[in-house]
């Protein structure tokens, strides 16, 4: 009779913790008044300003991994996959490696054995959700290692370093992009044996949206802030992620181990800047494997068990899916009421579809089948779906019958918000392209395409990201796995353009700007910006946001040598060179945050590039007009230098409208000849012309002239140091 | 077409030179030594045999072997002659079958042109020259009008050895001067001195049984000046020979010169600069003229020699009329054949058939070795290559080697071997891409403009090759 033993257990357990967990409350509920306080001057109407940011989910952190500039690219590697929806499994790694539609789903004629001893069960109160936030670099992927090591749940043997990030484009660029989760049991020390669910979540805010759905999914969160570094601004984003799903926090000072180290300093920044209360912080280095078992305890403690909600409708949070081209689309819950199992038929309340489930199962991490998962626990589902766009984060699971009339909250759409055009180097590859494009959609919900076309650049998609890191992994994948040559064109937001007529359009593409004369006005979507940098700095990141067309908001000293800025900012110039601009300025040292914040007027103009005089469109770009000098100045030298000399002379001019702003020329090229070319030489001058003429195919034809893949990214790499004067 | 007899499947050219593995060859003149059907190629190593210094000429980088101090010594001689004895077999082992189509022996016609080149021929002791146009002969034969040309350096030959050349057959040489300046001899690490050139062009000059004889200049060389340059040409038309080649210079890779200057002209920002200089300290290293520089040298040339009555009929030749160099015509018409004998050694001997002999002396033993094992040609040195590929790349031959002449490509001939569709893509390609004035096209004929177009001839056929579908492989 083990489940009314249990269920004693359980009503023992609530009498004896019923004073404790009062005073927790007390104590909670004092600490988010102060972090209220705070939030609210931070971030007027912090809720509302959350969830903005929360569909914005652009890109600080695209850069902030890893800006453009520093892009390992992996010269050999087509196996050295990247994935931003790919899976990233334990278990199903090969499996995992290819997005490919192509591949039947074969329907499971039987089902999953289930062998129920293999999942431990308990009730509710003896359930831990939690999460991992942390900083880039603080520790959070070796402090989860050293977790499930610890709880026995991977054996020793199976241990590898950073197992969360096993993905090849995690270890390159040594950040965390996909989320995990993994089921482990711990006794604790009062006996009992704990579940603890813990919910990665992605280290990007690229995947903002993403994380905080992965908090929602939690009930409690683990700080991880690196004890030699203090509160970075990363940091700060997660946090108010985490307070907004109303999560317990559990402050890690890690890397305590490090000679370094300066918990009180640290701790005193946490207190400041977060307003979180350090008295129960642990001191801890996952990699020395110090305090662990605080942290353990602590999360047993300190965070509330889920509520016994089973018996009512079923409402399931999917935190995270992805194709799997064996099983189809593998979804990830988290079981807020009620309970499913193996044949029931459920529906996704947002999406509106409904499957029935084929195989449900807790993650420990590696799939492992159950019958039943009920209200508190996580795990994954697969139902035949064919497309991760119909099990999209954030949707709601429901039974068929009996199905819960709310859905939960915080649902959104993906909403790109950073573009560009791609296009085939070789026009013979648009074809595969759509093709490709197609497949990683099936693993990608955020990623938009639709068809354009130029008359220089021949045919290719304009395609949407939610950031220049998701942006680039894309790129990076359609080339990798998809043996494409691609040509990119530079990044542009979207801009809302009111015509005079009262129309309102979006326009992610530069050359579709409706012509001056129809123009209203131009809105610009602006973004709320922090960066955190050791005081010395704090001059040349004012001038680089101002430069950038920032309004100077606030700051505020975290510590005697550390500086919080917060600015408004356009996107638009944030998606550029922003961050490499500012960790060069910062000799490294700044980190930043942004999140959206609303569209505002600006007087805005096309800056279009003639060469030779033909205008090419895909080099156009939306600027500033009071930065449309210096841009069409730096733009047209930086085309200078990378468009090679050819048999005539160039004129590259940049104008706005018909009036031309700044204007140059490449002269003609004098002399490229080969001296000899006799009997034995003519096979190798041949090799050497072939060779010649294959760099001249990759490039793209603007009239006679020949521009190479570089130039079309070189609005990036406009030098806007020069002369602006802020 | 003066060389060949009937129709392409029987043009049959020889060359053959020879060259001796550790032996010879200095490569001293780039230009001597590229004209060599056999022996051309890459990576050399030259020696100088009358400095006693073991160096390379610092431009050189053709298939050669080091020869040491001294050509006569004893084991320069054994190895001149191995090597020769491989050549003289590589001969006699040819069939006429694999070079000339299908052709089946009988009446083969005799070889028209000869030439001894890629290296420095003129090392080789007149008796091992001697066997290897017997030899030729024996397997061949030689038309009694037929072009015997030699390469031949400075330093390297006196009258006398010249007369036992002649006597042999030699009848037109090609001298590798390269400068009549002193100081850019030097700097290019040439073997000889400016006395011993005019020494060897009053040899060639004196020696009646040299029909024609031509010289070799280098343009763009380091520490080359226009006042210098201006005045190597003008000397050269003053000891008017038949033909002048001239040559812009080419800096390889692995030579000494790629060493010094492609780091400089493709490192703007000198990251190899230290390394080189540190590598080079010792050396004299004097500043490569600008690209500018080098076209106006190129400018220079055509003008002055075109004044002085020769006629520009190739990107790098300059001769008097009717004087044009047989052999090398052979190669630019592109509908001829030739063989080609001795290590890295190139024969063509049919649309898409093309044999290049192993580089390395050892290589090319086991080759020779191979072919009298198989009587046919090995295998490996057979170039196997799908229809689609061959005529893609007798197109692209037919028009590089066309464009650097002054004839230009014939169009009547084009369409005859490649079709309608293939002239109308080239023609319209010609109109879109290259600016009209480096070029001259009429119904007949697509030529580039001297010197303009020739300067940038690379450019203009390598952006043909880029729009012209036919021209690559789908």
């Amino acid at each position: 009779d083990a489940s009314s033993a249990r269920g004693r257990a359980s009503e023992r357990k609530k009498r004896t913790r019923g004073g404790s967990a009062r005073r927790r409350e007390r104590r909670q509920a004092r600490r988010k008044t102060r972090i209220r306080a705070r939030m609210a001057s931070a971030a007027p109407a912090s809720r509302g300003a959350a969830r903005a940011s929360t569909a914005a989910r652009d890109a600080p952190f695209a850069a902030a991994a890893n800006g453009p500039g520093r892009f390992r690219r992996d010269g050999n590697g087509r196996n050295r996959l990247v994935a931003v929806r790919a899976p990233r499994r334990w278990t199903t790694r090969a499996a995992a490696t290819s997005g490919d539609a192509n591949v039947v789903i074969k329907p499971k004629k039987e089902r999953a054995k289930v062998d129920p001893s293999a999942v431990l069960q308990v009730p509710p109160s003896q359930i831990r959700n939690f999460s991992i936030i942390a900083h880039i670099d603080h520790g959070k992927s070796t402090l989860a290692d050293t977790l499930l090591s610890k709880t026995k749940t991977v054996a020793a043997r199976d241990m590898e370093a950073q197992l969360l990030d096993s993905m090849d484009i995690e270890r390159e660029r040594g950040i965390t992009i996909k989320l995990n989760s993994a089921r482990m049991n711990y006794v604790a020390n009062d006996g009992e044996t704990y579940v603890l669910n813990l919910i990665d979540t992605p280290g990007h805010v690229d995947f903002s949206y993403e994380v905080s759905r992965s908090l929602a999914a939690c009930e409690g969160a683990l700080l991880v802030v690196d004890a030699s570094q203090g509160v970075e601004a990363q940091t700060v984003a997660n946090v108010y992620l985490a307070l907004e799903n109303d999560l317990e926090i559990i402050t890690v000072l890690n890397k305590i181990d490090l000679p370094g180290a300066e918990p009180e300093r640290v701790k005193r920044e946490i207190e400041d800047v977060l307003g979180l209360d350090t008295e129960d912080a642990v001191v801890a280095s996952a990699k020395a494997n110090i305090g662990m078992e605080d942290i353990l305890e602590n999360i047993v403690k300190m965070i509330p068990p889920p509520p016994d909600t089973g018996d009512e409708p079923l409402r399931a949070l999917i935190f995270d899916s992805y194709f799997d081209p064996y099983r189809g689309v593998v979804v990830i819950f988290r079981v807020v009421d009620g309970n499913l199992g193996v044949g029931d038929a459920v529906k996704f309340m947002n999406t509106g579809k409904s499957y029935t489930i084929d195989e449900i199962g807790i993650m420990r991490p590696q799939k492992v089948p159950v019958n039943r998962l009920s209200a508190g626990e996580v795990g994954y589902m697969i139902a035949n779906i064919k497309s991760v766009a119909d099990a999209r984060v954030g949707d709601t699971i429901t039974t068929t019958k009996d199905a819960s009339t709310e859905p939960l909250p915080g649902y959104s759409e993906a909403t790109p918000m950073v573009y560009c055009g791609l296009f085939p180097t070789d026009s013979d590859q648009y074809e595969d392209l759509r093709v490709a494009l197609g497949k990683l959609q099936i693993n990608d919900a955020a990623l938009r395409y639709e068809p354009e076309q130029s008359s220089a650049m021949g045919f290719g998609f304009r395609c949407g990201f939610l950031g220049l890191l998701h942006m680039e992994i894309v790129q990076e994948r359609l080339e990798r796995e998809y043996d494409l040559g691609l040509i990119t064109t530079a990044p542009s937001v979207v801009y809302k353009v009111y015509t005079s007529d009262g129309a309102c359009v979006d326009i992610a593409n530069p050359a579709d700007l409706p012509d001056a004369s129809v123009r209203d006005r131009i809105e610009e979507p602006f973004v709320k910006l922090e960066m955190f940098a050791p005081s010395d700095y704090v001059g040349s990141l004012m001038e680089l946001a101002q430069q950038r067309r920032g309004e100077f908001i606030d700051m505020t000293y975290l510590s005697e040598s550390r500086t919080c800025l917060k600015y408004d900012i356009p996107l638009g110039e944030v998606v550029t060179d922003f961050f490499d601009e500012l960790k060069s300025r910062s000799k490294g040292y700044a980190s930043m945050e942004y999140s959206f914040n609303e569209y505002r007027k600006s007087d805005l103009v096309r800056l279009d590039v003639l060469i030779n005089y033909e205008p090419a469109d895909p080099l156009a770009c939306i600027c500033h007009r009071d930065k449309s000098y210096v841009m069409g100045r730096g733009l047209v030298d930086k085309l200078k230098e990378l468009i090679p000399r050819q048999m005539f002379r160039i004129p590259i001019q940049a104008s706005i409208g018909t009036k031309v702003i700044a204007s140059t020329s490449i002269s003609a090229m004098r002399k490229d000849v080969l001296a000899k070319c006799y009997g034995g030489d003519i096979s190798r001058k041949k090799k050497l012309l072939k060779k010649q003429a294959a760099g001249k195919k990759r490039m793209k034809q603007f009239g006679k002239v020949e521009v190479p893949q570089e130039a079309f990214m070189a609005v990036l790499k406009v030098d806007q140091n020069a002369g602006s004067g802020g | 077409d003066f060389l060949c007899f009937g129709d392409i499947h029987e043009g049959i050219l020889i060359h053959c030179c020879g060259t001796v593995p550790f032996i010879i060859p200095c490569a001293r003149s780039g230009a001597s030594l590229y004209s060599c059907a056999f022996y051309p190629m890459e990576t050399a190593e030259c020696l100088l045999p009358r400095t006693h210094l073991h160096r390379r000429c610092h431009y050189c980088d053709f298939a050669i072997s080091l020869v040491g101090d001294d050509a006569e010594s004893h084991i320069a001689l054994q190895g001149m002659r191995r090597y020769v004895d491989f050549l003289i077999r590589e001969i006699a082992l040819t069939p006429y079958s694999s070079s000339t189509g299908d052709f089946e022996g009988g009446d083969q016609p005799p070889l028209r042109t000869v030439f001894f080149g890629g290296g420095t021929p003129s090392l080789l002791p007149p008796d091992l020259l001697g066997s290897v146009i017997e030899a030729l002969r024996e397997r061949f034969g030689i038309d009694p009008d037929a072009e015997i040309s030699m390469e031949m350096d400075p330093g390297t030959f006196d009258a006398e050895k010249l007369t036992q050349y002649v006597d042999l057959g030699v009848n037109r040489v090609s001298l590798g001067l390269q400068s009549f300046d002193a100081d850019v001899l030097k700097w290019a690490g040439r073997g000889h001195t400016l006395e011993q050139s005019r020494e060897a062009i009053a040899a060639v000059r004196a020696n009646r049984g040299v029909e024609r004889w031509s010289l070799d200049l280098i343009s763009g060389m380091p520490g080359l000046t226009k006042k210098a340059w201006s005045d190597s040409l003008k000397e050269a038309v003053d000891v008017a020979p038949h033909h002048i080649s001239v040559y812009d210079l080419q800096i390889e890779e692995e030579t000494l010169f790629g060493t010094w200057y492609n780091s400089l002209r493709f490192g703007k920002n000198g990251k190899n600069t230290t390394m080189v200089s540190n590598l080079n300290s010792h050396m004299a290293r004097p500043e490569l003229p600008s690209e500018d520089e080098s076209a106006e040298m190129f400018h220079m040339a055509s003008k002055t020699l075109r004044d002085a009555g020769y006629e520009h009929y190739e990107v790098s030749s300059y001769a008097k009329v009717g004087l044009r160099c047989a052999h090398n015509q052979v190669y630019w018409t592109g509908r001829q054949g030739w063989y080609g004998f001795g290590m890295s050694a190139t024969s063509f001997t049919a649309h898409g058939k093309q044999f290049a002999r192993p580089r390395k002396m050892r290589d090319y033993e086991a080759y020779v070795e191979a072919m009298a094992a198989f009587i046919d040609e090995p295998s490996r040195a057979r170039t196997i290559k799908s229809s689609f590929e061959a005529r893609a790349d007798a197109l692209l031959e037919r028009l590089m080697l066309g464009l650097r002449t002054r004839n230009g490509v014939d169009l009547v001939h084009l369409r005859q071997d490649f079709g309608d569709a293939v002239l109308a893509e080239i023609v319209s390609a010609v109109r879109a891409g290259w600016p009209e004035e480096l070029v001259e096209m009429d119904d007949y004929r697509l030529t580039l403009s001297d010197p303009g177009g020739m300067l940038v001839s690379t450019q203009l056929i390598s952006t043909l090759m880029a729009r012209v579908s036919s021209l690559h492989t789908p």
